[in-house]
């Protein structure tokens, strides 16, 4: 039997079927509340952002456009919900990514390539206790730009392609891709900053 | 609601950031078409799978540990539920108390008493609305109340525990019109207005994770009431001295009596495990368990339900019946100087989820409560402090001592 398709759903709450929020909340669960739970950097805030953004899909029914997809609409809107807890809740300013880091060279208008070879990931059978991965991830998160992270977590969390977000977000390919590119980067050199400052064996700054 | 005028639903996250900023770090060639390839991009040159499975485990580190969380799909769905049904829905108590009066008096709003009559006026005249004029039309009467009774007696074989919607102290069988409105109001409003516990949501828009356990208990609470005629939870009868000996047996444990929700199955461990609590378990009841294993373990305090006087579910008395857990019992059970005003270590000691027997809850930053009540003590060491405050500090509860009344909040281990 094939899958109602999420915007079959939709419409079928529209009509008054709640049971058919339901199934979109309990469709939703996992990949909405991983993504809220990177965005924001707090698992009860992300829960919080999580209703939210279910409150302003109830309430914005009738604004959405039946024509275009639901997934993107949900994301978006959780995003704008966490970028709004992260106004009411974040207790310091991001750090800039133009904080100096340990061997960055990266000057005023300067750009610094990072090589993906050189970054250490943990490998499969590499068991880093699950809660300090987490820790860590999030630091090198938070030390993103806010755009730069939102891109991210977005295009990761949906699983969409470049054509698609240039297609949801309205915005040309060629910018989605140079974007991602910077995001990628920044996290890689996040992640290479904060998994070095916790891990001995790689100290190459 | 959120009042966000400045957000448009259909904003997309790029329109607040038109100017996004260009990072100062850029990939390598070879590693931007990694990325290009991950995002589904066909690049027209070979794979580079050593770079690829990099890029994969770099990003892969992106996924959190996410427990599946059964509570937040139904707060969602009640949270949405209610945004639904306004409040304004719900009836006033002296309304629920004049159409009681419409009722008896046979649906003659002129026999109701005087001091009710505007108001079962009012609530006939709605009821015709609703019912195109023929509401009360005697006539019509006795087909109505024969609807009525087979729609109960549906509803009885149905075993729909109806108070646990309408949540009023009624045994079953004795229904009043205003229950029957609150159940059938509850089915047609997604039950989100009359449940017990939706009054706690009313209050606030955020819900923490230990609310949410709360709620979820309280909730468990209510469908556990509807089924013991309104009794709170409770393990054995039998009370082997003293209550805080967790994990001992339920004869002397007063955490063995909330676990009762657990132990039937009626709420999931998670509902009972704070998340400021890291030694809560949350896992599945081992079957045949009967209580948690140590004190540490425990994360809400309940109502000491040893003793004679037990309050109910649904109490108007407004009493306390759980809490985050007591920082007073943590410290007399190792013997060590109690703090009467302190909080619970839960929240690090800025305050406490309380539980309202009522249904309700509420975030307090003292165990005390308007009344004077100290939820963390019975009264009669409450008399004893106020007696000799001198003697704050001394080993004054030993694990004994029970309410004294019903409306005696007494919160343990």
């Amino acid at each position: 039997m094939p899958e109602v398709s999420d915007e079959q759903l939709f419409e079928r709450y529209r009509s008054g079927e709640a049971a058919a929020l339901r199934a979109l909340i309990e469709r939703y669960h996992d990949p909405l509340l991983r993504f809220l739970t990177r965005l924001v950097g707090d698992r009860a805030g992300a829960d919080d952002v999580f209703q939210e953004t279910f409150l302003q899909i109830h309430n914005s029914a009738h604004t959405f456009d039946v024509e275009r997809r639901f997934k993107p609409w949900l994301f978006t809107i959780a995003a704008n919900k966490g970028r709004d807890w992260l106004r009411r809740n974040r207790k310091r300013q991001p750090l800039a990514l133009s904080a100096p880091l340990p061997g960055s060279g990266g000057g005023e208008g300067g750009r610094t390539f990072v090589d993906l070879m050189e970054v250490e990931v943990p490998q499969p059978g590499e068991r880093i206790e699950a809660s300090e991965r987490d820790r860590m991830v999030q630091e090198a998160l938070d030390s993103l730009s806010d755009p730069l992270r939102e891109i991210l977590l977005l295009a990761y969390f949906q699983r969409l392609s470049y054509a698609q977000i240039a297609e949801d977000l309205d915005i040309p390919l060629g910018t989605v891709k140079s974007r991602l590119h910077a995001a990628v980067a920044a996290f890689a050199r996040a992640w290479k900053r904060v998994s070095g400052e916790s891990s001995p064996r790689s100290g190459d700054s | 609601m959120t009042n966000n005028p400045e957000h448009d639903d259909q904003q997309t996250p790029d329109g607040t950031h038109a100017q996004a900023p260009s990072s100062e770090f850029s990939l390598a060639g070879a590693d931007a078409r990694a990325v290009d390839r991950f995002f589904g991009e066909s690049g027209g040159d070979f794979a580079d799978h050593e770079r690829d499975a990099r890029l994969a485990s770099l990003l892969a580190l992106l996924d959190p540990g996410v427990s599946i969380d059964a509570a937040l799909v139904d707060v969602t769905m009640v949270r949405v539920a209610r945004t639904s049904a306004a409040e304004e829905y719900e009836l006033s108590p002296i309304d629920i108390e004049a159409i009681d009066a419409l009722a008896m008096a046979g649906c003659e709003a002129g026999r109701v008493p005087h001091a009710l009559r505007d108001r079962a006026t009012r609530a006939q005249a709605l009821g015709g609305l609703l019912t195109s004029g023929d509401a009360f039309d005697p006539a019509l009467r006795e087909e109505r109340i024969e609807r009525l009774m087979v729609r109960i007696e549906s509803a009885e074989r149905d075993a729909i525990p109806i108070e646990a919607y309408a949540g009023r102290g009624q045994g079953r069988g004795s229904f009043r019109l205003s229950d029957l409105i609150s159940a059938a109001a509850a089915v047609l409003l997604l039950s989100a207005i009359v449940w017990p516990v939706a009054s706690t949501w009313r209050q606030r828009a955020r819900l923490s994770g230990c609310e949410n356990a709360m709620m979820q208990t309280a909730s468990a609470m209510g469908v556990y009431a509807g089924d013991y005629r309104d009794a709170l939870p409770i393990a054995t009868a039998g009370f082997g001295g003293t209550w805080w000996d967790v994990g001992s047996s339920p004869e002397r444990s007063n955490s063995a009596n909330l676990f009762t929700l657990a132990r039937e199955r009626y709420a999931p461990m998670g509902a009972l495990a704070c998340p400021g609590n890291e030694m809560a378990p949350t896992g599945e009841a081992r079957e045949g368990q009967t209580d948690w294993g140590s004190i540490d373990d425990v994360s809400y305090s309940y109502q000491i339900m040893f003793g004679p006087v037990k309050p109910v579910w649904k109490d108007p008395s407004r009493a306390v019946i759980l809490a985050d857990h007591s920082p007073v019992v943590l410290k007399a059970v190792r013997g060590e100087a109690i703090e009467p005003l302190a909080n619970s270590p839960n929240h690090g000691g800025t305050g406490q989820y309380v539980l309202f027997a009522d249904g309700s809850s509420r975030w307090q930053t003292t165990p005390l409560m308007e009344d004077g009540d100290n939820i963390w003590l019975p009264r009669q060491v409450e008399r004893q402090l106020d007696a000799a405050l001198a003697q704050v500090g001394i080993r004054i509860i030993k694990g004994t001592e029970t309410p004294e009344t019903a409306d005696d909040s007494f919160l343990g281990p």
